[in-house]
């Protein structure tokens, strides 16, 4: 508001009455170290700037603990877990029984073998002859699998692994499995290439374990 | 720093600069204190009064958003510090801080020595609360009335009508020759209104 009324301007001699005594230099100092001191009474460091300080130091920690879990999530994957370990000693144990055949077809026991999926009642003769149609694609394609096969085959092999009747499968390179049911019963059939290079589908029916030869 | 404005000074002061925010108290630790002295009208209650101010414009620095002048934004913490210190005064007991004319021994010399003072204090006590500090905001601090109004947080009709009684109260008081008939020869304070609304 603007002072445009004679009133309204500074009264001269009461702004001189009232002006007080100026502090002595003393009692300033001590009332602005008082005040100083009682917004920060630990003046050494200041808040705003052990702020940071801190923030750092949480950072750094994290950034060591995270290094830390990378690292051992490596080591554990290099090494393979116990899932993995078991699924390479029966790859082992089925390679192991098929030497003749490796040496035979090299390129095939080269290749994975490969999962065609699940062809339901093989009961059904449909069914399962879909399923040895698709054991045996794999087989003139083994180099190309389906998508996510090896994982499905893997699964497969664990399954197989599994059974104790496995040993009755012939003697060969497995290259593809496929899984359905025979007699209600859960069974996987696999593809083995033999020695001579002829092949062999077989069913490993679980519970009892038993392997049916299908061709 | 010391030829630094107050609003640089200010601005670092928030942004944790203390050596900034002891310039800037440092600066206007007279001013804060006269305020203080005068709402207060007394010297020890000042002290103390300027400190609480000193302290809380330390703390709430942070806040200070830069909207009004640093100067005015210290007067209102100021004037708040002081009208807490009265309020604080009037709950203890009487004889601990009498309300009425400082305890000084009789006597013409010391009267010749300090008695200036003594009517300047006497005569503020006198008058009700609202109506000194807007006389003090206003002659001493050089406020003008909406920066008053702000800091009171009142209309501006009503800091010029405390102002206008409050000036004539004290004119009354320390110059009655001055004051005209109205105030001559009558030392007791007049019957005033405490809210008045201009």
């Amino acid at each position: 508001m603007a002072d445009d009324r004679p009133d309204d301007q500074r009264d001269e001699r009461i702004a001189a009455w009232l002006e007080p005594e100026p502090l002595d230099e003393v009692t300033r100092r001590r009332l602005v170290a008082t005040a100083m001191h009682a917004r920060d009474p630990a003046p050494a460091t200041s808040t705003r700037a052990a702020a940071p300080l801190r923030a750092w130091r949480w950072i750094a920690t994290a950034a060591v603990i995270v290094v830390l879990l990378v690292g051992a999530l490596a080591l554990f994957t290099a090494r393979g877990g116990n899932q993995e370990a078991a699924l390479n000693d029966t790859r082992k144990q089925v390679e192991g029984t098929s030497g003749q055949a490796q040496q035979a077809s090299p390129s095939a026991a080269a290749a994975p073998p490969v999962d065609v999926g699940d062809f339901g009642d093989l009961d059904t003769p449909a069914n399962l002859r879909r399923l040895r149609t698709a054991l045996e694609q794999q087989r003139s394609t083994a180099a190309a699998p389906l998508n996510g096969g090896e994982v499905q085959a893997d699964r497969g092999l664990t399954q197989l692994s599994t059974l104790t009747c496995r040993d009755q499968l012939p003697a060969g390179t497995i290259t593809a499995v496929g899984s359905g049911t025979l007699d209600g019963h859960r069974a996987l059939v696999v593809l083995t290439v033999l020695g001579d290079g002829s092949q062999s589908i077989d069913a490993v029916v679980t519970d009892p374990c038993e392997v049916r030869p299908l061709s | 720093m010391r030829d630094d404005s107050d609003a640089d000074l200010a601005t670092r002061a928030s942004l944790g600069d203390r050596r900034a925010l002891e310039v800037l108290l440092d600066r206007h630790a007279d001013r804060i204190h006269a305020v203080c002295r005068r709402v207060v009208a007394h010297p020890e209650d000042a002290l103390d009064a300027t400190q609480e101010a000193m302290i809380a414009i330390a703390r709430g620095i942070d806040r200070f958003d830069g909207r009004a002048a640093f100067t005015t934004w210290c007067y209102r913490v100021a004037t708040n510090a002081a009208l807490d210190e009265l309020r604080r005064r009037r709950r203890r007991p009487l004889a601990a801080h009498p309300d009425g004319p400082e305890p000084v021994a009789p006597g013409p010399a010391i009267e010749d020595r300090v008695g200036a003072r003594l009517d300047v204090d006497a005569a503020l006590r006198e008058l009700p609360d609202d109506f000194r500090v807007a006389v003090v905001l206003r002659d001493l601090c050089d406020l003008d009335y909406a920066e008053i109004a702000d800091v009171l947080d009142l209309p501006p009709g009503t800091v010029r009508s405390r102002i206008s009684r409050g000036r004539a109260l004290l004119v009354e008081r320390l110059d009655p020759d001055a004051a005209g008939p109205r105030g001559s020869g009558n030392r007791t304070p007049s019957p005033v209104r405490q809210n008045d609304d201009g």
